[in-house]
């Protein structure tokens, strides 16, 4: 496979064969040359086969290899010209997310009570696969129909918060009616629930802050104590996907569709089985945004017990909640016309610029933020969306993965994985220990690299950085 | 049922993946179950209990039909909270798999790997040589 770098850290797979565009990789030499260890630049290749695809098929600076999509990928397809939709370009884990919240507390006020909070988060949030969620399958109704604003109304947090979570928590032209039996089962019991994986509740200190006015417009100050939680749609999301996986798979071959993996299965968002996926994901979306309101109310309740102090004494305001697994009908200058473009985000955030409309207020003047967890070990990033950016108002989504589950395995323990995390200061309380390994900060690339390479693209700029104090994980 | 065939663990940088090998699509079907279970639980000990479920899939490939034969044991698995890893009795033709499946209750094991949230259509291919089958199948986790 060819590969050029166009301008500095904007690398270009040159269109040939049944590519419609080119491709388009944000990285710097360290960051492409991880990526060519494995197939991530040929799933890059093999989204630019996409109908209807516009301008190049895109990868973020933490880009690597997934299935279908590269994790890291940005693809938006010209609607009204064919263009399709593909549950591949938004994962099993169907608006898979991040949010994060700041508070009033400090870095000492975390020393005097670490083990405290860290208990309390440890009994508050359940995980892995343990039989368990914060809400009652009673809820889910309402959730499907209206996400995070359903979880306020039943006593998760407040209306404050709907103002800062993308969409406002509700992504709309969803439809309960289309979501399977399967995924109702699956998802009834795990409302208010973390999963495992990667999926983690961190809590984390402001070490750094580089830009001052963003910085305070989010209510980030250096020292400031925060909780960043990550996770998504559960059982409920994952059964969509496979779902819809059969269903347009099915469907290709009545509209003309040929795919190079079937996990790229795809129709045109204007055809009967793309909008009823549409409608399903959207749905998904509405559990995944409640999900994380519902557990971030449950840590702040966690810290307030453990602090014994009421929660509004916390002041745990939410700073911003981005989906990183979405499909989107966006409006887009392409070729120097606005298109209506349906941009799948697998593993990347939308990235708002200053002025934008869509955002709050009260940081209106500064873009949205960009929410870039890290590993367990070293630091996680907030951004701010920039003017111009170059890939469909999108920045990367995390430190993406370096090493294989399995070599990780191999390095060290889980054990030895959390007495180093523990040496370091980072309190940990897993689900399960043997599996910290997987997910050890050297299994992961350079955060600071990823986010250094949003800076130089222009696809976010950085505002502050967050070292990690404590991780709940499945 | 005996099941006649082996897996290997393969490297995937975000996911997990296997090889399975068998000397013909049932077991196929009954290999990959066992294999996907084994990812995510110590199954070196594990008996299956009465407890149990019958699976059928109507596929339009046999590719399909490996996929859809997992997605429904992993989606039982999770409502049922039972590691369906043993099956009993399969009935495969090219495209179409009813089988009796049983397992152990999840809380009775030990956690060994992340959950599997998806079977994926990934690079999956049934190869077919002689009497042996090999597929390999990329898990998202």
């Amino acid at each position: 496979m060819q590969l050029r770098e166009a301008t500095p850290g904007v690398w270009e797979i040159p269109k040939e064969g049944d590519m419609h565009v080119p491709g388009r990789v944000f990285a710097t030499e360290d960051l492409i040359a991880a990526a060519l260890d494995d197939q991530a630049l040929q799933q890059v290749r093999n989204v630019a086969t996409l109908p209807g695809i516009v301008v190049a098929s895109m990868a973020m600076p933490d880009i690597h290899w997934g299935y279908g999509f590269p994790i890291g990928g940005v693809a938006a397809t010209d609607v009204e010209a064919g263009g399709v939709i593909s549950p591949g370009g938004v994962g099993f884990d169907i608006c898979c997310g991040v949010r994060l919240l700041t508070s009033n507390l400090v870095a000492d006020d975390f020393e005097r009570h670490r083990t405290a909070i860290m208990d309390r988060l440890d009994q508050a949030i359940p995980r892995g696969l343990g039989e368990g969620a914060i809400a009652g399958r009673g809820l889910l109704a309402d959730v499907l129909e209206r996400g995070a604003e359903a979880a306020v109304d039943a006593g998760f947090g407040t209306g404050d918060d709907l103002e800062r979570c993308e969409e406002r928590g509700r992504s709309a032209g969803g439809d309960p009616g289309v979501i399977s039996e399967l995924a109702l089962r699956r998802g009834g019991r795990q409302l208010g629930s973390l999963g495992a994986g990667n999926h983690f509740l961190e809590v984390q200190i402001v070490e750094s802050v580089h830009d001052e006015t963003a910085a305070e417009a989010f209510g980030l100050a250096e020292g400031t104590m925060c909780i960043m939680i990550h996770c998504g749609s559960r059982g409920l999301g994952h059964q969509t996907c496979t779902d819809h996986l059969k269903v347009l798979g099915a469907a290709m071959a009545r509209h003309g569709i040929t795919v190079p993996d079937r996990q790229l299965a795809c129709v045109p968002v204007r055809s009967a089985e793309g909008e009823r996926y549409l409608k399903a994901m959207n749905t998904s979306a509405n559990f995944a945004w409640a999900n994380r309101h519902i557990l971030a109310h449950a840590a702040r309740e966690a810290v307030a017990k453990a602090l014994g102090v009421d929660v509004d004494s916390l002041g745990m305001r939410l700073v911003y909640d981005v989906a990183h697994n979405l499909a989107k009908l966006e409006r887009h200058p392409v070729d120097g016309t606005e298109r209506l473009v349906c941009v799948h985000r697998k593993g990347a955030t939308r990235a708002l610029p200053p002025g934008h409309p869509d955002l709050p207020e009260d940081f209106r003047s500064v873009g949205q933020p960009v929410l870039i967890p890290g590993s367990m070990g070293t630091a996680s990033w907030v951004l701010a969306g920039e003017p111009d950016n170059p890939a469909f108002r999108s920045a990367a989504h995390g430190a993406g993965r370096l090493m294989s589950r399995k070599k990780a395995l191999k390095v060290s323990s889980g054990r030895e994985v959390r007495h180093d995390l523990e040496a370091q200061g980072i309190s940990v309380r897993p689900g399960s220990t043997k599996l910290l390994s997987e997910e050890a900060p050297y299994a992961y690339k350079d955060v600071d690299a990823v986010v250094d390479t949003c800076r130089l693209a222009g696809l976010a700029r950085p505002v502050a950085r967050l070292r990690p104090v404590g991780v709940v994980k499945g | 049922m005996t099941m006649r065939g082996r897996f290997e663990v393969l490297d995937h940088t975000a996911d997990t993946a296997v090889r399975v090998e068998a000397a013909d699509m049932e077991g196929l079907l009954a290999v990959s179950a066992r294999a996907m279970f084994s990812l995510m639980f110590d199954l070196s000990a594990a008996v299956p209990s009465s407890l149990g479920r019958t699976v059928r899939v109507d596929a339009a490939t046999p590719e399909e039909m490996l996929v859809d034969w997992l997605s429904n044991l992993l989606s039982w698995s999770e409502i049922d909270r039972v590691a369906y890893f043993d099956v009993a009795t399969l009935d495969v033709t090219d495209t179409q798999a009813r089988g009796e499946v049983r397992g152990a209750p999840v809380e009775t094991l030990t956690l060994i790997g992340p959950p599997i949230k998806a079977v994926t259509y990934h690079g999956l291919e049934i190869l077919r040589d002689g009497s042996r089958w090999e597929a390999t199948i990329v898990f998202d986790v």
